[in-house]
């Protein structure tokens, strides 16, 4: 693929945002912007009654995937970040408390520290160097107020997967509610909300799930009360003052991004095509290519599991004697490899694994990537490994 | 209103809390059979501004039964003297 500079891009930064998109999904948006335009759940002619019948396909396909029985209990939102914040901001009151990982995105760690100023307790659970979480930690840091645990399912750092299943059977044990940062999964690693225990599931629609930015949502459990942060028309009750208590109309006001929904339903459709299964095992491969080669690097430093089992298509690293942005900006325009360096909005995670200084250079390949596009990244690192001046 | 041999037919409204539903609705009964139009909901019956599924007073008792099968959520059945040929469910 030609770049801005004429130079064959090489995209690894499907950790931020997964692209290309399938042609479906392009074809998806497209249609629905020609075709259809029209508002979904406002009024009862044949446009609205089409874009509403995307917007309850898409919702049915989630539940499909997430095992979720009533697709109603999935809102949609613009992204993963309004769904945290609704689930955390909707449901916590001083006095609870809230356990989480120290992998958390600032998505999480900062709504947290906003409601630590209201008296909410917030506390953390150490995980280890490579970002792994021993739920025996989150066991013992449970107590008699805790209203919710909290956790990402993979590190968009390094990664790391979570035990999630462990982490939800602790939670209905103790009588906790569990929530699930999904990002960097959903549509990448099976989510049964059902097995794992799961209360309430946030997930983005532009990563895994291959739909189209502007997307995402919050699956709620039957019977949990949330408040809702935002109020508006919802095309039902529109006697009342009061926002419906029925979802999804409590936490959808407003006329909802449809092309992107449209989008976001041909990307789960495509990804149930091909099976997850087959996504996760290629990008497992990729890993697994991605970290053989890297290892065998003079001067490069590896954060995370290392380990494909162990992780998403998410590689942490740095190169001894350069900055990850100056990395980051030679893979770039060197190279036209697309990576991001920095903190990546995980100062927790950062701290975790030693990196808070000095940040890491991201490299997160996606289904559309080929052992080729790899081959070229690592000889790419060796070549500026070989260059610096460590 | 249109009454037929002195006898005043009506036509029944399925209403529901929201679009969801009803989309729901409209798509198993078109499954399971059962002609419906949607059509908007009856100002006299309910504040909801989306729709209504309409249905013809002797149908009314199957897409009862695929409401209870399905478990879409309904908020009532308005029955509403026919005024017109108003009766065209496809």
């Amino acid at each position: 693929m030609k770049g801005l500079f004429s130079m064959d891009i090489t995209y690894l930064d499907n950790a931020a945002t997964s692209w290309p998109k399938p042609e479906c999904v392009y074809r998806a948006v497209d249609r629905f912007n020609r075709e259809i335009g029209a508002n979904p759940g406002r009024g009862s002619h044949r446009k609205t009654i089409e874009a509403g019948m995307l917007v309850l396909e898409t919702r049915e396909l989630l539940a499909g995937l997430f095992n979720v029985k009533d697709s109603s209990r999935i809102v949609f939102m613009p992204n993963v970040t309004y769904a945290l914040n609704l689930a955390l901001k909707g449901i916590l009151n001083p006095g609870d408390h809230v356990v989480i990982s120290s992998m958390e995105h600032n998505a999480v760690a900062r709504p947290l520290h906003t409601l630590e100023q209201t008296g909410v307790e917030v506390s953390v659970v150490q995980c280890a160097p490579d970002g792994s979480l021993d739920p025996r930690g989150v066991e013992l840091a449970v107590r008699d107020n805790t209203r919710m645990i909290c956790m990402l399912h993979a590190s968009n750092l390094t990664g790391t997967i979570m035990p999630v299943e462990e982490v939800g059977r602790i939670a209905k044990e103790r009588g906790a509610l569990f929530l699930v940062d999904a990002a960097q999964t959903a549509g990448v690693l099976p989510i049964d909300v059902e097995a794992q225990h799961i209360d309430l599931l946030a997930f983005t629609g532009h990563k895994g799930l291959l739909g189209p930015q502007g997307t995402g949502g919050l699956y709620i459990r039957p019977g949990l009360e949330v408040c809702s942060l935002i109020e508006g028309g919802t095309g039902s009750l529109s006697e009342e003052l009061s926002q419906p208590d029925f979802l999804p109309d409590r936490f959808e006001s407003g006329t909802p991004n449809t092309p992107g929904l449209a989008g976001l339903g041909a990307g789960v459709r495509y990804l149930l095509e091909v099976g997850i299964e087959k996504v996760r095992r290629h990008e497992q491969e990729l890993t697994e290519l991605l970290l053989c080669g890297l290892k065998e690097i003079k001067g490069v430093t590896l954060y995370g599991p290392c380990d494909s089992r162990r992780q998403t298509a998410v590689v942490s690293l740095n190169v001894a004697g350069l900055d990850c942005g100056e990395l980051c900006f030679m893979l770039d325009r060197n190279y036209g490899i697309i990576s991001r360096s920095g903190l990546h909005c995980s100062p927790l995670a950062h701290r975790t694994i030693g990196t808070i200084k000095k940040g890491t250079c991201r490299l997160s390949p996606g289904f559309f990537n080929t052992p080729e596009d790899i081959e070229k990244t690592v000889r790419a690192v060796a070549e500026i490994a070989r260059e610096s001046k460590w | 209103m249109l009454s037929v041999g002195g006898r005043i037919n009506y036509d029944c409204y399925i209403l529901f809390p929201n679009h969801h539903e009803g989309l729901r609705l409209y798509r198993e009964l078109k499954a399971a059979g059962v002609r419906c139009t949607i059509a908007p909901p009856p100002r006299a019956a309910t504040s909801f501004c989306g729709i209504s599924l309409l249905v013809s007073e002797d149908l009314i008792e199957p897409a009862r039964q695929v409401i209870e099968r399905c478990g879409v959520k309904v908020e009532g059945i308005a029955r509403i003297p026919r005024k017109a040929s108003a009766s065209g469910c496809k």
